[in-house]
């Protein structure tokens, strides 16, 4: 199972793809403890997936957009297709050779950097999808998490409750406990939330 | 649309839906076994029934999958996700009817079953099925049958050998599959495709070795077979056991990584008041009846009130929903919402209830050991299995002043909330609050109707009480920890004096048992009951019974209290 530093790993990265940070920066966005922070730092810095640098008196911190490079080049021919209909965009795409997922976790990381709004999409689900990268990159939707993981990373970032948001997009996610063990080891399972959205809106001019 | 609304569309909606249907779909809701689209087909089951959220996504995957499979090779896994009394065995009847409607000039072989199938039977089925099919289908060609038969002489040898060594499952499985193996040869020839669906899939839940020779016959078909589609249905436990299995299990894990995923909450979101709205339409159809806009909205309340409307089992809401329009008709059938309603509109009503719940409620509800006290301010008490723990009825203010005094004897008090006060303050109040007043209504009812014979007012307190269990939180009550916490802390035997008091009673001479034996028999009492109650054995009771006579008397198993 996905563990909270997992889900905050991808947002992490998709924050410093969109700018660099220092640390102070990347701690007013989680309000974790600085030990936690540290070591997903420290781990994503071994993976290769993000740098630092010393920039004067603070250590800035910036991604490796090449691990991105299948996203970042999904999402500039979503541009170039001059659709705005989701339906379309994702036909065209499938006909170049991109899965479904593909498609997905370029909308993703389009919508953590601020390039695309999608048409009806809250902004807390639009703040949370990040989250999900690399699960929808790997095996798309519907994502299932721990809820007890989520309802963590969910606190973090959006500073309230998973199940509060669950209970207003029901939808959207839901979630299930688990038989024996109930709510502490149930499930939070979160369907596209574009499905039925009709549009996207490029922000970014080419 | 409001309620009644809604109800008016629905009844025109059935109307049109000829009766047998209408009691097919009734009968299935009732017994919550998944409706046979075939059986009430040309009827669309969304028109009649609330639509299972993720079955148009799930109704596109399996139809892109097929077209996909028609024109070329391949081999898919789906995992169909809905929680309990979702949508599942629902959804696994309207992909049999997806593939009745596939065009019939391509063939598909269908294995939909359970995960409860014995392996053997389901090998059995499997190798029948496929030599049928290819035996009777006009594209056969001769070499292929004689190939055919052989294969079947050598299944009919393998069945004899198990039958005689009766050898262990895995071995039945390894003695079956080549001959599954040559079957799916000649079907690869013919370009068919096989579908196997597989409901339940959480009977395998935390036993690998009871799904371990599926997953070799699943493998045996996805390595032999050229077009496969498999589709499971699981809850998201049993999808997780699943993918933790993916490292072990062969055939998940060359499946699992590239497996379609298609979740549906299973709950009723906002369309809880068309459920309401569509059962009561079908009921009224099949039992003649009619409901009012009054009663929908009270079903509606209750139903939103035990939060049904967003629990993610529509099988529980669905059960729940008629079962109360149930209720509803047979106590509409003595007018007793009506009787009740009256009483309520003159100030009486309340007193009425809150006594007929002590009275004549609380110990007809199954499960709950309620006995009343003839003496103390409490109205009795239940027994839980740690201890007992006292109730309290409160339907006016004096009833309150009675519990404050009670507060200070005991740890923990039940306390029925007939007037919506807030108890939650204390800590050592549980309080069942009554939230509508209109649930009293049929219990007055009862009591208050003159029309009732002694056999009628019996079975409707019976239904009465399980109606109130039903309606209210007592369930949750009963099983809440703060209950069971609070005994753990402080042994309320050692604080309660109301069951000593009974105890001590119970010793007096049998002169002092008249006051006992009226309190405890309010309308009736199972002769044995009775016996536990004083302790007694059945002689001693039968000789007090005789003794006031005036007071009881006995017919059949049961004392009765005459009026």
């Amino acid at each position: 199972m996905i563990s909270e530093n997992n889900l905050i790993e991808n947002i992490i990265l998709l924050y410093l793809l969109k700018e660099p940070l220092n640390k102070k920066e990347i701690e007013k966005y989680f309000s974790i403890k600085r030990q936690a922070l540290n070591s997903i730092l420290n781990k994503l810095i071994e993976e290769n997936k993000i740098k630092v640098k010393k920039v004067g008196r603070s250590k800035v911190y910036w991604t490796n957009p090449l691990i991105f490079a299948e996203e970042l080049y999904v999402a500039r021919v979503i541009k170039s297709l001059k659709k705005k209909r989701l339906g379309e965009v994702y036909e065209a795409l499938r006909n170049k050779g991109f899965s479904e997922n593909k498609v997905d976790s370029a909308l993703i990381v389009m919508l953590a950097l601020g390039d695309i709004q999608i048409s009806d999409i809250p902004i807390e689900l639009s703040t949370i999808m990040p989250c999900f990268y690399s699960q929808v990159k790997s095996s798309g939707f519907p994502v299932v998490l721990n809820y007890r993981v989520a309802e963590i990373v969910s606190k973090i970032i959006l500073k309230t409750n998973i199940s509060e948001i669950a209970e207003k997009y029901p939808n959207i996610m839901w979630i299930e406990a688990d038989r024996e063990k109930g709510l502490d080891k149930g499930f939070l399972i979160v369907k596209k939330p574009w499905r039925h959205s009709c549009a996207i809106i490029c922000e970014v001019s080419q | 649309m409001n309620i009644s609304e809604l109800l008016e569309e629905e009844r025109k909606t059935f109307s049109t839906i000829p009766l047998d249907i209408c009691k097919y779909i009734y009968q299935r809701l009732k017994s919550s076994t998944p409706i046979e689209y075939s059986k009430v087909s040309p009827v669309s089951l969304s028109k009649i029934l609330v639509d299972i959220h993720g079955l148009k996504e799930f109704r596109e995957l399996v139809t892109k999958l097929f077209e996909n499979l028609k024109k070329n090779e391949g081999k898919y896994l789906v995992f169909y996700i809905a929680p309990f009394g979702g949508s599942k065995s629902q959804t696994f009847e309207y992909v049999k009817e997806i593939v009745k409607k596939i065009d019939s000039s391509h063939g598909i072989i269908e294995f939909s079953f359970s995960a409860s199938t014995r392996i053997f039977s389901l090998l059995k089925t499997i190798v029948l099925t496929i030599s049928a099919l290819l035996l009777s289908s006009n594209e056969i060609i001769e070499s292929e049958k004689e190939q055919l038969l052989e294969i079947l002489a050598e299944y009919r040898l393998a069945e004899r050998k198990i039958s005689e060594e009766k050898e262990h499952v895995e071995s039945l499985v390894d003695e079956i599959l080549p001959i599954i193996s040559s079957l799916i040869d000649i079907v690869n020839k013919k370009s068919w495709i096989i579908l196997i669906q597989v409901d339940e899939c959480d009977l395998w839940y935390g036993n690998y070795s009871k799904y371990k020779e599926f997953g070799k016959l699943f493998r045996e078909i996805y390595d032999r077979a050229s077009r496969v589609l498999y589709i499971f249905y699981t809850t998201t436990e049993a999808y997780y056991q699943l993918r933790k299995w993916s490292a072990i299990d062969p055939f998940l894990n060359r499946t699992f990584s590239g497996a379609f995923t298609v979740a549906s909450p299973g709950k009723y979101l906002d369309k809880v008041s068309y459920a309401v709205a569509k059962l009561a339409a079908l009921i009224e159809r099949v039992k003649e009846t009619k409901f009012s806009p009054k009663e929908l909205n009270l079903v509606h309340k209750v139903i939103s009130y035990k939060k049904l409307d967003t629990t993610l089992d529509i099988r529980r809401c669905n059960l729940m929903i008629i079962s109360l329009l149930e209720k509803i008709m047979l106590f509409n059938k003595y007018k007793l919402f009506e009787i009740g309603e009256e009483k309520f509109k003159t100030g009486e009503g309340l007193e009425i209830a809150a006594e007929g719940i002590i009275s004549e409620v609380l110990y007809r509800i199954p499960g709950i050991i309620f006995i009343r006290t003839p003496v103390d301010s409490a109205e009795g008490y239940i027994e839980l299995s740690k201890g007992k723990i006292p109730v309290k009825i409160i339907a006016s203010d004096t009833d309150i002043e009675a519990l404050n005094k009670l507060l200070n004897k005991y740890s923990k008090i039940i306390v029925i909330n007939l007037i919506g006060k807030d108890f939650s303050y204390n800590p050592k109040i549980a309080s069942l609050n009554i939230e509508f007043e209109e649930i009293l209504y049929p219990l007055v009812g009862i009591i208050c109707s003159d029309q009732l014979t002694n056999s009628e007012r019996e079975k409707l307190f019976r239904e009465y009480a399980d109606f109130f269990r039903s309606v209210t939180e007592l369930d949750s009550l009963m099983e809440s920890e703060v209950i069971e916490l609070t005994l753990e802390e402080k042994p309320v035997e050692e604080k309660i004096e109301v069951p000593k008091k009974v105890e001590e009673v119970i010793k007096v001479s049998k002169e002092d048992y008249l006051s006992i034996l009226l309190d405890f028999i309010q309308s009736w009492r199972s002769i044995r009951s009775v016996c536990k109650f004083l302790k007694k054995d059945e002689k001693y009771v039968r000789e007090l019974v005789e003794k006031y006579r005036k007071y009881f008397y006995i017919k059949g198993s049961r004392i009765y209290r005459r009026k």
